[in-house]
């Protein structure tokens, strides 16, 4: 019997919650080494996936169907394929690196791993599912454990942001189980497949409109696409550190992911009569974003803002719908995520020593924090999109193949990208360089469990800056494929 | 010889499909009896025997699972749809008894009639759901109602609880009034009050104008009674004051039994005998579903009580199974019973842990029960498993999957698509967001917020087991669903 | 002779009804409920429905008028302006209400014999409806059942009853 790696990718979490659920709340070590294990575990097995995946096919792989509920025609339906994949490995990823991130918690530490843990089944399984129900079931499931994440861990303002994702999530959840409803009934014979749907696409182009809308509204929130995008700067700035790297690490992703898997193959119609649209929203949150994130005093909300400009990219590469423009967001959504990811965890690095994430308070510190120095500005140069380094190539990749459909809205993006590396750049002066102050003298540099959660991300990041075939490799087939249905080639 | 006589005859009138019916009823009357016999120190056995006789009723029941009789010249029947709601409310009863010992107990109503009432009631509503004769209906919401109403005012010396009898039992009486004009008029159109006539009479569209006006009057008089019952707006008006002022137990069995019983008793009536007024129907309890699920939304924010804010919720929740019998057919009616079942869990799970706590030391009142939304404050720093019960129990209530409450949600609103009702399921969706907000703050005020009055979670071992049943039920629902829509869907095809 | 008899009865009634309401003296009103309900027995009578008019005499005449009385003894009422202050619109209210339930009387009247045939109808609920022995008949017969359920029904009343006004132990 074949091992069914999905399910374990997905659940083994959730067996990892359940058992810390029953162990005692005094024993904080043995928590932590538990969770640790568990999301440890799947994270193995997310690189199992990879090594086994067959990158030449776009088809769906590792796939495990089961019925689950007959009566209405759902399973249990899960697979990968280029559009997947690589979000799964991140999200795997970007979990253990956050679960040793957060050794640091000290309230409720049971409680905590636990709800992250099933944080990690829901997002993965968000990721996996190919069946519209179970889809959606993953989807609203990841609420409630981030809800309280935000709001029991969370800054001073936790309830209002907590709350405020919440309810903000929850409407665009809404349109999609309306969406999901109304495709059902509008298929005979009835179903949640969106597998079948992907091929069959059976719907009328006014009724596609109507479900991409709907669709759009429920991934648009969570993108989030301007002008949806104001429970962002709240939750990321009041969540803890590692919940940050999760929202802008994974959470954001699916949105964009969303349209990838749902949207584009099932609605091709309405996808290309809205494109245009797409760009328009594409470039206002680029320059939208980055402008607002120049304008940010806080280091952690000038990194949120920043999201929400990166995450334009990925729109505008999905609105060109070339195979190199939707490569390069495919590779985006991938990049963004380990950048911002270790992002945040560096802010909560200097927090957690200086209380406080005024960036015109700090100064000098390159002299203090040598080694923070240097990897604070290596993922800075990575969010900036210097060549060599991940941000570069996906950033170029989106351009290059954006640029033949929308020429004058990509120009128009590009100024994003002189206004990003003037915000980080200028970050970077404020605080590293200039005399170093006194209440800043004896704070210790990087510790060894801060270091094992940013070094990897790091070299992940030159890596795929230098040979970024890596990951393009396994989106590629499914990227070219989706694009020439698409357009029709 | 006689007696073997007898026992064939009443089996030959089929009286089979009584049985779980009387088993609850004479439970009761061994409740009564042995209260008397019981000294004061021996009470403690009272809600063991009224579980006993619940559990036998619930043996009969599954012993009868896939049989099928009608009893004493149509007067009531036994197949797997009274089977399926003697369960749900065989199920209710016994988790409000378990919840109950602890809670009677300490609020000094622990009596022989309590518990006995209790299984009155229950009597009543399984003979509100197998029923197939109008007389026989009313007596059975007779027999719940009455019960209803002497167990809400059953805290003699608190004015809330009389007042909550006395709307309760006023309100209840004219809804009672309109009932059985409508069954009166039933009878004066088709000579018959069983719901075979009724059938044979309005089955088909070929009754005369004049009938078909007649009925539609003896419909609405019947809706109206089905919907004071059902606690849908316009005829909620005792249900915010009669489940605040109620014991906190018999508020839950209330919410849960009665309007289980009222939906059973409509899909009998509407869905399976007045199928040809269905058009007529749908538009009143269209409109109903709307009014209902909004007020009771809207309103349950403003709450600060929070057996007030529960009891909106159940208005909201009643209109939730109105959208479910606007969209009729067995798939609306399927998801009827099992939102039901899911509701079981739920809401008797959320009275359940308001039943639990009470004001810790320190105050002028403390002991006395802890009915301020805000003081559920803090109370995931002192009872983490109360907290965590209450915050499943919300979740579900919301909507929010991998609950009960979210399929029971996903099956009702499919439903009405399917009927081709998408503007109310559009309706019912942004309703269940709206609820969201004051579900959610029961959770965030007891996670995310300081404990601002002290309060203690009770210890008894019977109520515990209750919450936890709950719990389970509500998880076990809203993961696999799947055999239990099956059971609803084959108790809907047992009476199509 | 019947003829008489139920015009008699039948003008007895509606004076006595009118009556009901008109007086001011709430002791008149229930000695004229009295009048009207006798009166109505009699038309019961007429009909052969001798059961039906025996349990009118006993139940409504007899013991709930009684009842009205000691209420309204006990409370003292002289007059009902005292207790009740009923605008015009409360009677306009009052008289559509009346307005409508009589409608529905004679369409079940009506429309009941017509449609399903007089012989039907008859047959429907029996020749011999409201006698003493058609009803005995029903009741431990066709509705036995409801009959028993009923017993449980007065027995949860008593209960109830008594548990509301039983003193403390």
């Amino acid at each position: 019997m074949e091992l069914p790696v999905l399910s374990l990718v997905t659940f083994i979490p959730l067996v990892g919650a359940i058992v810390v659920l029953l162990m005692s709340s005094e024993n904080e070590k043995a928590v932590k080494a538990t969770s640790t294990v568990f999301s440890g575990i799947s994270f193995v097995f997310s690189v199992v996936l990879m090594v086994a995946y067959n990158r030449a096919i776009p088809d769906f792989q590792f796939v495990e169907r089961a019925s689950w509920i007959p009566q209405i025609n759902v399973w249990y339906y899960v697979g990968v394929d280029g559009i997947s994949i690589t979000m799964v490995f991140l999200t795997a990823l970007l979990s253990f690196m956050s679960v040793i991130g957060s050794f640091g918690i000290k309230d409720r530490v049971k409680q905590y791993f636990a709800l992250f843990l099933l944080l990690q089944t829901a997002m993965t399984g968000v990721f996996v599912a190919l069946d519209f129900f179970l889809f959606y079931v993953f989807w609203e499931a990841m609420l409630v454990p981030m809800y309280f994440l935000i709001g029991i861990w969370g800054g001073p303002r936790r309830e209002y942001a907590a709350i405020k994702f919440f309810l903000y999530t929850l409407l665009g959840s809404v349109a999609i189980l309306l969406a999901i409803l109304a495709m059902y009934f509008s298929t005979t014979p009835h179903t949640f497949d969106i597998v079948e749907l992907g091929k069959t696409h059976p719907f009328a182009p006014g009724l596609q409109m109507i479900l991409f809308l709907a669709l759009f509204l429920g991934f648009a929130i969570k993108v989030p696409v301007f002008p949806f995008h104001t429970w962002l700067p709240d939750a990321h700035v009041e969540a803890p550190t590692a919940i940050s790297v999760i929202l802008a690490g994974v959470l954001l992703k699916m949105g964009t992911y969303g349209i990838f898997r749902i949207s584009y193959p099932i609605l091709p119609d309405a996808a290309r009569d809205f494109a245009p649209f797409l760009a328009v929203l594409a470039v206002i949150n680029i320059v939208y974003g980055a402008l607002v994130a120049m304008g940010q005093k806080d280091l952690k909300k000038l990194v949120a803002y920043s999201s929400v400009s990166h995450m334009g990219y990925v729109l505008l590469g999905l609105a060109a719908m070339t195979p190199t423009a939707m490569n390069g967001a495919m590779l985006q959504m991938f990049a963004h995520g380990i950048i911002t990811g270790s992002l945040f965890l560096l802010v909560g690095v200097i927090y957690d020593r200086a209380h406080h994430r005024d960036i015109d308070g700090f100064g000098g510190l390159a002299v203090q924090l040598p080694i923070y120095t240097g990897i604070m500005s290596l993922a800075c140069f990575a969010s900036l999109g210097l060549p060599g380094l991940a941000g570069f190539i996906a950033e170029f990749m989106t351009f290059v193949g954006a640029f033949p459909v929308f020429k004058t809205i990509v120009m128009i993006s590009a100024v994003g990208i002189v206004i990003t590396a003037g915000y980080f750049l200028w970050t970077l002066q404020r605080m590293f360089l200039g005399k170093p102050q006194e209440k800043y003298a004896g704070f210790p540099d990087l510790s060894a469990r801060e270091l094992v959660t940013l070094v990897p991300l790091q070299v992940l990041t030159v890596f795929i800056g230098v040979y970024p075939w890596l990951i393009i490799d396994f989106m590629n087939s499914s990227m070219e494929s989706l694009s020439h249905f698409l357009r029709g080639v | 010889m006689n007696e073997y006589a007898l026992g064939q005859g009443l089996w030959e009138m089929g009286f089979a499909a009584a049985v779980p019916f009387t088993l609850v009823a004479l439970s009761a009357m061994a409740v009564l009896l042995a209260d008397l016999w019981l000294l004061p120190s021996q009470k403690r056995a009272l809600p063991w025997a009224a579980l006993a006789g619940v559990l036998l009723s619930a043996a009969s029941v599954a012993f009868l699972w896939n049989e099928e009789a009608t009893g004493f010249g149509g007067a009531i029947r036994l197949d797997r749809f009274s089977a399926f709601f003697a369960m749900v409310f065989l199920l209710g009863t016994g988790l409000v008894v378990l919840l109950s010992s602890a809670y009677a107990r300490r609020e000094g109503v622990e009596r022989g009639e309590y518990y006995a009432l209790l299984l009155f009631g229950t009597s009543g509503a399984m003979l509100m759901a197998s029923a197939v004769e109008l007389v026989t209906f009313f007596l059975g919401l007779e027999i719940l109602s009455v019960s209803l109403y002497v167990l809400s005012g059953f805290f003699r010396q608190r004015p809330a609880s009389a007042e909550a009898a006395a709307k309760y039992f006023i309100l209840g009486a004219f809804a009672s009034a309109f009932l059985l004009y409508g069954i009166a008029l039933f009878y004066g159109a088709s000579g018959s009050t069983t719901y075979a006539a009724l059938r044979e009479s309005f089955g088909s569209a070929a009754f005369p104008y004049s009938h078909g006006l007649l009925a539609l009057a003896a419909s609405g008089l019947l809706l109206i009674g089905l919907a004071f019952k059902l606690g849908a707006v316009p005829f909620h008006m005792w249900v915010p004051d009669t489940y605040e002022g109620a014991p906190t137990t018999i508020t839950a069995y209330m919410s849960v039994v009665s309007k289980a019983a009222a939906a059973a008793a409509f899909i009998r009536v509407f869905g399976a005998s007045l199928s040809s007024l269905q058009q007529d129907t749908s538009a009143v309890l269209w409109v109903l579903a709307v009014v209902t699920m909004t007020l009771g939304n809207v309103v349950a924010i403003a709450q600060t009580n929070i057996k007030r804010m529960l009891a909106y919720s159940s208005i909201a929740h009643a209109g939730y199974l109105l959208v479910a019998l606007t969209a009729a057919g067995e798939a609306g009616y399927s998801s009827v019973l099992f939102y039901v079942l899911a509701y079981v869990f739920m809401t008797l799970g959320a009275f359940g842990v308001v039943s639990l706590v009470r004001k810790g030391e320190g105050g002028a009142d403390a002991g006395a029960e802890a009915l301020d939304i805000s003081h559920y404050s803090g109370l995931a720093g002192r009872h983490g498993l109360l907290a965590a019960a209450m915050a499943v129990f919300m979740v579900s209530l919301s909507g929010i999957p991998p609950t009960a409450g979210f399929f029971a949600k996903f099956y009702v609103f499919s439903a009405a698509v399917r009927a081709g009702e998408v503007g109310l399921a559009i309706i019912g969706v942004l309703n269940s967001l709206v609820s969201v907000y004051f579900y959610m703050r029961i959770v965030f005020l007891m996670y995310m917020k300081e404990e601002t009055v002290p309060v203690r979670g009770s210890r008894s071992r019977a109520g515990w087991v209750a919450l936890a049943a709950c719990v389970l039920g509500t998880l076990l629902l809203g993961v696999l669903p799947s055999s239990f829509a099956r059971l609803a869907t084959e108790s809907i095809a047992s009476i199509f | 002779m019947t003829t008489l008899l139920f015009v008699l009865g039948s003008i007895a009634a509606i004076v006595s009804a009118l009556s009901v309401v008109t007086r001011r003296n709430p002791v008149h009103s229930a000695l004229s409920l009295i009048v009207c309900l006798l009166s109505v027995a009699l038309l019961f009578l007429l009909l052969g429905a001798q059961f039906v008019a025996a349990i009118q005499v006993i139940v409504y005449a007899g013991a709930i008028v009684v009842l009205f009385l000691f209420v309204v003894m006990l409370l003292n009422v002289k007059d009902e302006s005292a207790v009740f202050h009923s605008g015009i619109a409360q009677k306009l209210a009052a008289l559509a209400l009346v307005f409508v339930i009589l409608v529905q009387v004679v369409l079940v009247a009506v429309a009941g014999a017509t449609w399903l045939g007089k012989e039907q109808w008859l047959a429907a609920t029996g020749l011999s409806f409201g006698t003493v022995q058609s009803v005995g008949r029903e009741l431990f017969a066709r509705y036995l059942f409801q009959f028993e359920v009923v017993s449980v029904l007065l027995l949860v009343a008593i209960v109830g009853a008594v548990t509301l006004v039983k003193k403390k132990q």
